[in-house]
């Protein structure tokens, strides 16, 4: 059987550090959610073709 | 984030990884609307089972040699991103890494989870936010549950998609 890596700790660090991240500043929040805006702009054509190809791929499963 | 991209396709190239797959929050952004996250999580492969810490972590002598030495939260910083590389650690990750698909973000190719994988990995995983996520991903319709049925069956999952429907989905 495969084995994998143990990643507990890196996980365990990663939910400390969310939690000294969510003390910063409301204005480097903000900064982030206005990246985070520019990025969802730049993907909507993406989000929809895939919604369009699920679409697609129901709809032909109800015809066959 | 396209220069961050960028980076991790010639990290692919010049041997440094394998290869990637964008996972978590910056994943599922490909496919509904965002979550507020400031990290680029990547699963890749590691070439054997130890545990490995972030300097550890394939990559990360690559990303040293040109100057990209800054760690936050447990992430490398490439062009302003704080890149997590995620070592695969179960079947259900190396299965979401294989069969990643390349996506285009502005001119450059981006290796992504499938949406169905990245769903059953927050299922899996299980916290109140992956709870929230997977609603978002089946309120926008993002979904292909047939795919989506087959990974759930294949990895022992079943039982929690229902209970996820029982509680959240009535």
């Amino acid at each position: 059987m495969k084995t994998y890596p143990d990643v507990s700790e890196l996980y365990r660090r990663r939910e400390a550090a969310r939690k000294t991240e969510a003390k910063r500043p409301i204005a480097e929040k903000l900064a982030v959610l206005e990246q985070l805006r520019e990025i969802q702009e730049k993907l909507a054509p993406l989000r929809e073709a895939h919604k369009a190809k699920v679409r697609a791929a129901r709809a032909m499963k109800k015809i066959g | 984030m396209k220069e961050t991209f960028a980076i991790l396709n010639q990290m692919v190239t010049d041997g440094a990884i394998e290869n990637y797959a964008v996972a978590g929050a910056i994943g599922a952004i490909f496919y509904v609307e965002p979550f507020l996250t400031q990290d680029i999580d990547v699963l890749v492969v590691t070439p054997d089972a130890e545990y490995r810490l972030v300097i550890e972590l394939p990559g990360w002598e690559y990303l040293k040699s040109r100057g990209y030495n800054e760690i936050r939260k447990e992430g490398i910083v490439v062009e302003g991103w704080p890149v997590q590389f995620m070592p695969v650690s179960n079947p259900l990750e190396e299965d979401a890494y294989r069969t990643a698909q390349t996506l285009d973000y502005e001119g450059t190719p981006v290796r992504v989870v499938l949406a169905e994988y990245l769903l059953a990995i927050m299922l899996k995983v299980g916290r109140l936010k992956d709870y929230a996520r997977i609603e978002m991903f089946v309120k926008q319709d993002a979904v292909d549950y047939e795919r989506f049925e087959e990974i759930i069956a294949r990895h022992g999952l079943q039982e929690k998609w229902l209970e996820y429907k029982r509680k959240f989905l009535k």
